[in-house]
């Protein structure tokens, strides 16, 4: 039988004895050492017609594998035109193997079937529809359990939304005021230089605390959101539905919905206003810098300035009307991606990817729908 | 049975933080047995398994895997070990991204040099000779049955036929008539592939069946290894509290009832 971990240093061979008509297998004809091709090329040197004698005696190691590829190399000397093949002098557990695997059935496995052009087209089409149909389903049964809520406010789960407001805004500020921070900069670094040739320094007040409030702060915030905070929801309720603790919920006659995305919900639209007044504030503060330093304007006169500017203060509340659109964005999309999951872990992973790209991809739609609504109201 | 151990741990301590799971365990695995272990859950069964099958090394202790020191090995040695040593997870750990042929056929395509046509009838092979039909082949996990995960799971198990195959608790979540036929399966194989086995197990049914010796762990080391009717005998407190019980002895009525 099969020695130890020495057998995979002696690769498969065999070789053929003309003047006793005899295939001799030597080496270990197991799964690690056998190389099937590489064999055939001496099966080519043997002389077609009569019969042939397969000589195990020489076998250092057999397995199922090995033994497969002795039935295939008979089939292919029999296809050859060899009329009588025999195998002798196999040990007697290397019968066994050989008989097992003979009895075993073969068989081809069933391929998936591939899809046409057309109905590949079809498919992506129908699942794009039925997805925005379930997200729909997603919103109206989001509604209807808020409305419980509203109704029967003792139903409010405040532990958990003031553990949501922790992680997806207290742990958020550093990086949405850094971010934002660095859009006030290069936003005053750009526009600076025109507006000095000009010597219209003083209106870099205007060009920044009007992109920042109105379109800077709250769209990077939501992308940091739709990107840190989002993902994490779907990932986390599709690993939840992976192991069943979905349906668990639903066995204890609670709605996972009002368990994992309302509180969710509520506390990003708490949280979604004022991350974008501190993002509205760094980013201000970057404009400071840089009318400071380069442009001469200082932190007095930018102050005083600001609230007369062109369009203020109804800026800042555009700016901040977003946000709850906004957090009703990611938390439906990331919350409505991972009920969605199926399976296994993979689409957790595809689950995640959809989540980021279409919140984003919404909330840029839903901004420009915004500028066009202000633009008619003239905000 | 050959008097060289397979597999043989010395002075084992496993730990997981201040918790002590092993303290100076040994136990030997022979070549050709089935071995049992045994004891109460959370005793560290798994992780005893997990030792032993080089899947976590013990904070103390020499695990040697045939006759091999397994705590300095080469890359390349330690590759070939592995590839020796089968490991059935609790939940079959099948990728989730591929079918069950493609589960059983990916150790193939990683470590062996066969043609194409030869390691798919090799998967089918392992895939019949675990007692799955050929349309589940082309399934994904979530698609089966929780008897058919464990039969997938050991199918590419058995891919590279491994000389070893650890089971980490394979009839656990099984009704009894499909575990009563898992553990055939798994004594069938065993004969005809010239397999080691060793299982964790706490199935009273297959610990009667289908082991050879089993090896009871309490009290952070082995207290007795013997074939289950000289073990459940056996006067130590937890070996008895443990056989003490209805179900026990009901398993035993039914192991010996003749056939």
């Amino acid at each position: 039988m099969p020695k130890d971990t020495t057998q995979c240093f002696i690769p498969a061979y065999l070789h053929f004895d003309i003047a006793a008509n005899r295939l001799f297998l030597s080496g270990s004809w197991t799964s690690l050492c056998l190389n099937d091709q590489a064999l055939n090329a001496t099966l080519q040197t043997i002389p077609i017609g009569g019969k042939i004698v397969i000589d195990g005696r020489e076998l250092e190691a057999l397995d199922t594998t090995g033994a497969m590829a002795i039935l295939h190399l008979r089939a292919r000397l029999e296809q050859a035109g060899i009329s009588r093949i025999d195998l002798e002098r196999f040990a007697k557990p290397y019968q066994h193997l050989l008989s097992l695997v003979k009895e075993t059935p073969a068989d081809k496995p069933l391929q998936p079937r591939q899809l046409g052009l057309l109905e590949h087209l079809g498919k992506i089409s129908l699942d794009i529809l039925m997805d925005m149909v379930a997200y729909l389903a997603f919103i109206g049964s989001l509604t209807t359990q808020s409305l419980r809520w509203l109704f029967n406010p003792r139903r409010i789960r405040l532990r958990e939304i003031l553990a949501e407001i922790q992680v997806a805004g207290v742990n958020a500020l550093f990086i949405v005021g850094l971010l934002s921070f660095l859009m006030g900069v290069v936003i005053a670094y750009q526009g600076g230089g025109p507006l000095d040739q000009y010597g219209a320094n003083v209106f870099i007040v205007d060009l920044v605390g009007l992109t920042i409030l109105r379109e800077i702060a709250p769209l990077v915030t939501a992308i940091i959101m739709a990107g840190r905070t989002g993902s994490a929801y779907t990932a986390e309720i599709g690993a939840m539905r992976i192991t069943e603790e979905v349906d668990a919920l639903r066995s204890l006659a609670l709605h996972p919905l009002e368990i994992l995305a309302l509180p969710k919900l509520a506390a990003l639209i708490i949280v979604m206003p004022l991350l974008i007044v501190f993002a509205d504030l760094a980013g201000l503060a970057g404009g400071i810098v840089v009318s400071d330093l380069m442009l001469g304007v200082g932190i007095e006169s930018y102050i005083e300035r600001l609230p007369q500017t062109f369009l203020m203060p109804s800026s800042f509340w555009v700016g901040l009307v977003k946000a709850p659109v906004y957090a009703l964005i990611i938390t439906s999309i990331g919350c409505h991606q991972g009920f969605q999951v199926r399976g296994g872990a993979t689409s957790v992973g595809y689950a995640t990817t959809r989540s980021v790209v279409q919140s984003i991809f919404l909330v840029i739609v839903v901004d420009a729908l915004f500028s066009i609504i202000f633009n008619k109201l003239d905000l | 049975m050959n008097d060289e151990p397979i597999i043989q741990l010395s002075g084992i301590h496993n730990c997981f933080g201040r918790h002590v799971v092993h303290k100076d365990l040994s136990l030997q695995v022979y070549r050709g047995e089935i071995l049992g272990i045994i004891g109460v859950s959370g005793g560290g069964k798994t992780v005893l398994l997990h030792t032993m099958a080089m899947l976590r090394r013990p904070n103390q202790g020499k695990v040697r895997v045939f006759g091999r020191d397994t705590h300095s090995l080469a890359p390349d040695e330690e590759r070939l070990l592995r590839l020796r040593l089968g490991f059935m997870f609790q939940n079959g750990a099948l990728f989730s991204s591929l079918t069950v042929f493609e589960n059983v056929r990916f150790p193939l395509d990683e470590h062996t040099l066969l043609s194409p046509e030869l390691k798919q009838e090799v998967a089918m092979l392992k895939i019949h000779l675990a007692g799955l039909e050929t349309d589940s082949a082309a399934k994904y996990p979530r698609e089966l049955s929780g008897g058919m995960i464990k039969r997938a799971a050991l199918a590419r198990t058995l891919a590279l036929d491994p000389t070893v195959l650890f089971l980490d608790e394979p009839t656990a979540g099984l009704d009894p008539v499909t575990a009563g036929a898992f553990d055939d399966l798994v004594v069938k194989l065993k004969s005809m592939l010239d397999l080691t086995v060793v299982m964790v197990t706490h199935d009273l049914d297959t610990l009667w069946h289908a082991t050879d010796r089993v090896a009871f762990l309490a009290n952070q080391r082995i207290v007795a290894v013997a074939p289950i009717e000289t073990l459940a005998k056996l006067p130590h407190p937890a070996i008895a509290a443990y056989f003490s019980g209805r179900r026990v002895s009901q398993a035993r009525e039914r192991a010996w009832k003749p056939k």
